[in-house]
């Protein structure tokens, strides 16, 4: 049995070391996730960077538990990897998984690590992350990661040895964050950049990895030699087996793209009993978000072939996006849903396509993420703000495709323009505005535009911002920290200085956020 | 050349005038209301029909003609024609059309056709309107017949409603259940085709509900026909016709009113569009 001591040998490192590695990591996140949540620059309460990074983690270490104490690093980084991708919740989360992801990526064949073999693992894991993100941000943890991967690169060509790599890494890592400009949010994380050095995990490539879809399927009259369909098939997954002739062939794979494989066997011979089966599930038990049965809900389900689902955090807004016939994921009180809570949404929807509404700027990558881990046609329509997502919500056709569908809402959301209103959590100097922890927030589209002393002055003050002319309806949402009769009273003052225009208080009973404003 | 007489229910709005010009015999659907009987639009006027039901406390009923009506209809048009064509309200939607079936078995059935529009209101004017055209023309009942089958699968119905609870008493709201119980005060769209309402959308403002009805229908295409019709909604019903008037330059746009039987089931506020697409 191996035991993790760095002094025993400097230049190897065995799977429990890293599983002890990420252990530690995953302690520090999580004693220090309320730290890091308030070096979020934007002053409002459900800043969650920190708690999003430390349970994506956590999700990883927890799933080493039932791995055995001489497993090669591989193992350990697949198993943590395929965890956290799952587990990743927030922008953070899912950039932490894909780091993790082409950590694992690069060792893949590994029994244990070696400097060189560490410092190309971080290489690539910045690779992917830099992939994984559409509009990659210098001065992010993705510069850090890039520039750890260089200096522990340095290291190992120098011939140093496992700990002086990570801490040479480690090293670039602070100086990285240190010379990066302060208004970028996560680059605030400097802590956490600096025990990226000490977090080591591995995971398989998206492409090879056993998780995923267990697919299988007999093939008769096929036209190609079995060797053929073998090497074929063994391109879009891992544990492939083929066996039978060309009269009747049997193929198993495990697959992130069934559809590939069955796709593949429909053009070189005829298909008989298809199977496929979500190996994720079969291992996890699995929470499903928000369950909704009901007989009006089946009634809807008839009423179109697309499902939609809405993450959305309040009673009464959660009330409201199903009342629009959505499946609602619970945005949760101050972490944002995992890729698996959405995905277990997707699959007991009882839809093939669906859309998701995120609502929130910091879950539309998550959602993404969840559209790659499922059979089902899914299209995330980015919403930023539950205003925005029920202004979607509303321009949905039951009549018309998908595409058509996925336009109208796109379309529907920006013209949809949102007022927040909080507490702000710390002093800041944002967005030209002098903030003072304590103070009233009021935020026009994601911009704060001015501080006041209660909630109602700061929705009021805010309001002088929107289009008044092109206004139709104004829908004040209140939270669990406003009342009811607060928010009647800020309606007639507008209705009072703007004649004709609707205004409608909704119980929107979301934490945080006294009121959330929808301007139509 | 034989002659050829049409007959449609009362639930086919169709301009007074035409329906002089062309000689239609309307078979009237039955409403009850708190112990009363009333012959749709004819004991009962429309005006009276939205005044009493925006106060009323209970819901009126409504009933298919009775066979001894269809039965009369059909005798006096073998009177003065050799053949009888009977075009009816959706038979998803009513049991008219079986009634006129079993009455033209029972009259005469070698000599009367009966017809399942799958629609209502305008459009089922229109069919009777293109079938007593033909038979003016001399067309034979099995031609009239193929062409009313034709258009049929043609026309399209996309109704705004003020609420759904009338459909959803009366029965008939099927699909479009979808629509109904949001938390928010929304006007839902739907639409009617084959006898089946669906739902379409749902608009958070009456202005905005209005301008989707019409870009809703200018994404059909060409159009042959086009009606704008309401439920004691004449206003918001004028304002969608003079829209799609911008959109259709060459096409008369029918109007009309939704009689008794209908608007017990869509209520008071509807406005509906009919169209017949192009060939």
């Amino acid at each position: 049995m191996t035991t993790p001591t760095a002094a025993r040998d400097r230049a190897r490192a065995t799977g429990a070391d890293l599983r002890a590695a990420l252990e530690s990591a995953a302690a520090w996140l999580s004693s220090n996730a309320e730290r890091i949540n308030a070096l979020n620059v934007f002053p409002v309460p459900d800043g969650d960077t920190g708690t999003n990074m430390s349970m994506t983690l956590q999700a990883a270490v927890d799933s080493l538990q039932r791995l055995g104490a001489d497993v090669p690093v591989s193992q350990v980084g697949q198993t943590a990897y395929e965890a956290a991708m799952l587990g990743a919740r927030g922008n953070s989360g899912v950039i932490l998984s894909q780091l993790l992801s082409g950590f694992a990526q690069a060792l893949a064949d590994a029994a244990e690590l070696t400097p060189d073999g560490l410092a190309n693992a971080l290489s690539v894991a910045s690779d992917v992350a830099y992939r994984g993100v559409s509009k990659p941000v210098e001065g992010t943890i993705l510069t850090v990661a890039r520039e750890a991967a260089a200096a522990a690169v340095a290291g190992a060509r120098l011939g140093r040895e496992i700990p002086e790599v990570l801490e040479r890494a480690l090293r670039a890592a602070t100086d990285a964050v240190a010379a990066t400009p302060t208004q970028l949010e996560v680059v605030d994380q400097s802590p956490v950049n600096r025990q990226y050095g000490r977090v080591l995990a591995q995971a398989v490539d998206d492409e090879q990895s056993t998780f995923g879809f267990c697919t299988e399927f007999l093939l008769r009259d096929c036209d190609l030699p079995v060797d053929e369909v073998k090497s074929r098939i063994d391109a879009l997954g891992e544990s492939v087996i083929a066996v039978g002739n060309a009269d009747l062939l049997r193929v198993h794979v495990h697959t992130l793209r069934p559809g590939q494989a069955l796709e593949f066997a429909v053009v070189h011979g005829t298909l008989v009993k298809v199977k496929v089966d979500n190996m994720q599930l079969q291992h996890e038990a699995f929470v499903a978000a928000g369950s909704q049965a009901s007989s009006s809900d089946a009634e809807r389900q008839q009423a179109s072939s697309i499902g939609v689902i809405a993450v959305a955090a309040g009673e009464g807004l959660l009330k409201v996006f199903r009342s629009l016939g959505a499946r609602v994921v619970h945005g949760g009180q101050t972490m944002n849903p995992s890729v698996q809570e959405i995905l277990a949404a997707v699959n007991s929807s009882g839809y093939q396509e669906l859309i998701i509404l995120p609502n929130n700027s910091n879950i539309i990558l998550t959602a993404r993420r969840v559209q790659e881990l499922t059979p089902h046609r899914l299209t995330v329509v980015p919403t930023e703000t539950a205003p925005q997502g029920i202004g979607a919500l509303l321009a949905f056709n039951f009549q018309a495709d998908m595409q058509t569908n996925v336009g109208a809402m796109e379309q529907a959301a920006r013209a949809v323009h949102t007022i927040e209103v909080t507490r702000s959590v710390r002093d800041a100097d944002i967005d030209g505005v002098q903030v003072q922890s304590g103070d009233m927030l009021g935020i026009y589209d994601g911009h704060i535009v001015g501080v006041s002393a209660t909630a109602d002055d700061a929705l009021l003050r805010t309001f002088e911002h929107a289009p008044t002319g092109a206004l139709e309806i104004v829908t004040i949402y209140h939270g669990a920290d406003a009342t009811e009769a607060d928010a009647h009273n800020v309606a007639h003052r507008i209705r009072a200085d703007h004649p004709g225009l609707a205004v409608e208080v909704v119980a929107g009973g979301q934490p945080h956020y006294q009121y959330v404003v929808s301007l139509e | 050349m034989s002659s050829i007489g049409i007959v449609t229910d009362s639930t086919a709005d169709i301009p007074a005038a035409r329906l002089e010009r062309y000689g239609l015999g309307l078979v009237p659907l039955i409403v009850s209301w708190d112990g009363q009987t009333f012959r749709d639009k004819l004991d009962l006027t429309t005006a009276d029909f939205y005044l009493r039901l925006r106060t009323s406390k209970s819901l009126p009923k409504t009933g298919a003609p009775s066979l001894a009506a269809f039965e009369t209809a059909f005798r006096d048009q073998l009177q003065a024609h050799d053949a009888v064509i009977s075009i009816n309200l959706a038979s998803r939607l009513s049991g008219t059309y079986a009634v006129a079936r079993k009455a033209a078995e029972s009259v005469d059935p070698q000599r009367i056709s009966v017809v399942d529009s799958g629609s209502v209101s305008v459009c089922l004017g229109w069919l009777a309107e293109i079938a007593a055209t033909l038979a003016q023309q001399g067309a034979p009942p099995a031609e009239i017949v193929a062409q009313l089958e034709d258009a049929r699968g043609r026309l399209r119905i996309l109704a705004l409603v003020e609420t759904l609870e009338f459909l959803q008493r009366g029965g008939r709201i099927g699909r479009a259940a979808a629509l109904a119980g949001t938390l928010l005060s929304v006007k839902p769209i739907l639409s009617v085709r084959d006898g089946e309402v669906a739902p379409v959308e749902r608009v958070r403002t009456m202005n905005g509900a209005l301008r989707r009805l019409v870009e809703l229908i200018v994404a059909l295409g060409p159009l042959e026909r086009l009606g704008v019709v309401d439920g004691d909604s004449v206003n918001n019903a004028s304002e969608v016709a003079r829209q799609l008037a911008v959109h259709y330059p060459d096409l008369t746009i029918d109007r009309g009113e939704l009689g008794p039987v209908v608007g017990t089931h869509g209520g008071p506020g509807v406005v509906g569009v009919g169209a017949l697409l192009a060939r």
